[in-house]
């Protein structure tokens, strides 16, 4: 049995207006997926239903073993092996970071002060703040409030992360730090995260899912998504006419995705993000899929 | 020991006696003097202690730095005997701090003057303000713009219903005692001190049910209005204790069942799981 099993899942905004997720199938087992779409392709939804912050309208939600939509007791029973990180998460300005890291610690259920204390210190040292435990969070740089953020995800190791865009507002070296942070917990946990960055999902995940319009349009290795792009990247002197984009490049030649193959063009290696926008096409621009 | 020379340290016999309080007052001062400016002789110090001892002193002066203090209230509880995972999940709501409870405290002992200068002709004042005290600061101690960190706790083991609910007993243990006191100094009947208890523990639940719906800022707003309207329209016609007589109080009971109800009944049937508020 998976980790995290959704059979039929589907969920709607907006009084049944706006299609979120549409009868999705996936599962998901040790080791970090990531998940790639444009805005409003049902990222966050997924993410929040994985996370029991939402119900979905209907399907099955398999987490952990459990039914979090039979009982109160599944419910808690996965949020006690449960790390969350929503995408936008609220930070009281006048706590420190271990008086934060320290009030969700309660919340999951840390009870005894000394060993809850060791935790988040343990916690906030993973994230590279450990000198930065008594500063108020008001205090703190955009990134750093980001990995406060992850660090209280941490708490206790859960056996499922779900990590809702974590590298935002993160600068390249945050960035390669919350990598080191997130690779040393992926041997023994599920994680789940969503970006925007493909170079975070090459960098850290061996799976990528790409959703677009509350579907998945692709779940499978990072490396296979690359390899769906062979032959429909090339380096050209000029734009690709019909190209799906095209822009120049530091050497003046053209980066063609998609579309025919310009006069005179070279094959070049694809990168995810081409192949992530071939994978979508027009869909990488949309934002919302009203039905 | 000589004291006072450039290159001197301790030897290691003088440090072990420092260090187990062997040494008399002054030459242990001494020592310690020179400790806290020679980096040989502090290394020397490290080497001579537990590591074990060293590492758990290092440890109870992090937890004194970096532990944010309990406001006076909650600090207050822990000495009665609540636990210590409480009171930092108190500690952390808004009606439950220093400036919030001050606030209250002072428009219910100005609500209480003018009743008592009034010589109990004109209790609407602390009617009024006495229902509403616990009112607000239950609505002040949860909801996304009190509590930023919502999205986490929708999602903990220990749950926004019990977290909603444990604040709501906060507000009430810390504003009802008060209030009963201050309704005391009140002329007029004795009972009357107590007789707002009906309204104010109605009136809770009418705001959790309702906040259920449209937010407990909203709520907060609605549930003050109706005991406003409550309150200042009986003055026009009705006796002083009106809004607390028996036959309110009734009314106020019914209120509370139905209230509860409609929370038991969005329990089972919201779409986030887990959430009954």
């Amino acid at each position: 049995m998976s980790t995290v099993e959704l059979t039929g899942v589907s969920k709607r905004y907006g009084r049944g207006r706006i299609r979120a997720l549409a009868d999705v199938d996936i599962a998901f087992d040790q080791g970090v997926t990531g998940l790639l779409g444009p805005n409003g392709a049902g990222k966050t939804t997924l993410l929040r239903i994985v996370a029991t912050s939402i119900a979905a309208d209907s399907g099955d939600v398999r987490l952990l073993g459990r039914d979090p939509q039979r009982s109160q007791a599944e419910v808690t029973a996965v949020r006690r092996e449960l790390g969350f990180l929503p995408q936008e998460l609220g930070y009281p300005s006048d706590m420190t970071a271990f008086g934060f890291i320290e009030y969700v610690a309660v919340l999951k259920e840390w009870n005894d002060r000394e060993v809850r204390s060791q935790e988040v210190r343990r916690v906030l040292g993973a994230v590279g703040l450990a000198d930065q435990a008594s500063v108020r969070i008001s205090r703190l740089s955009g990134g750093q409030r980001r990995r406060v953020g992850l660090a209280q995800a941490l708490l206790g190791e859960p056996r499922l992360l779900v990590l809702d865009e974590p590298t935002t507002g993160l600068d390249p070296a945050q960035r390669a730090d919350l990598r080191r942070s997130l690779s040393a917990v992926a041997h023994r946990s599920t994680v789940l995260l969503s970006t925007h960055q493909t170079e975070d999902v090459a960098a850290l995940c061996e799976r990528v899912v790409v959703l677009a319009g509350g579907t998945v349009r692709f779940d499978g290795a990072v490396t296979d998504l690359v390899a769906t792009a062979v032959g429909q990247v090339w380096l050209a002197d000029e734009p690709g006419e019909d190209a799906l984009v095209s822009w120049r490049t530091g050497t003046g030649r053209h980066h063609v995705v998609g579309g025919r193959r310009p006069v005179g063009a070279d094959p070049a290696e694809p990168t995810l993000e081409d192949a992530y926008l071939l994978m979508l096409g027009p869909d990488a621009q949309r934002v919302h899929t009203p039905s | 020991m000589t004291t006072g020379t450039q290159g001197w340290h301790a030897d290691s016999a003088l440090l072990s006696s420092y260090l187990a309080g062997d040494l008399d007052a002054v030459t242990g001062a001494s020592v310690e003097q020179h400790v806290s400016r020679c980096a040989t002789c502090r290394a020397t110090v490290g080497r001579l202690v537990e590591p074990q001892l060293l590492e758990q002193t290092w440890t109870g002066i992090r937890d004194v730095v970096e532990r944010p203090a309990l406001p006076f209230a909650v600090r207050l509880a822990r000495r009665c005997g609540l636990s210590e995972p409480t009171a930092v999940l108190l500690a952390s709501a808004a009606s439950l701090r220093g400036a919030w409870l001050v606030g209250a405290f002072l428009s219910l002992s100005f609500a209480t003057l003018a009743a008592y200068a009034s010589g109990g002709t004109a209790l609407a004042p602390f009617l009024l303000a006495a229902p509403l005290a616990p009112v607000l600061g239950v609505a002040a101690a949860y909801g996304p713009r009190q509590d930023p960190l919502e999205a986490l706790i929708a999602t903990a083991p220990y749950g926004r219903t019990r977290l909603i609910l444990l604040r709501t007993i906060g507000v009430l243990v810390s504003v009802l005692p008060v209030t009963v006191l201050l309704g005391l100094a009140i002329p007029g009947p004795p009972w009357l001190a107590a007789a707002w208890l009906g309204p104010a523990l109605a009136l809770v639940p009418v705001l959790l049910a309702l906040a259920g719906f449209v937010g407990p800022r909203t709520a907060a707003a609605v549930v003050s209005l109706l005991w406003s309207g409550v309150v200042l329209g009986s003055t026009r016609a009705l006796a002083p204790t009106w809004p607390v007589e028996a036959a309110q109080q009734g009314v106020y009971l019914g209120l509370a069942v139905v209230a509860c109800a409609v929370i038991a009944i969005r329990a089972g049937a919201d779409r986030q799981p887990g959430v009954a508020l």
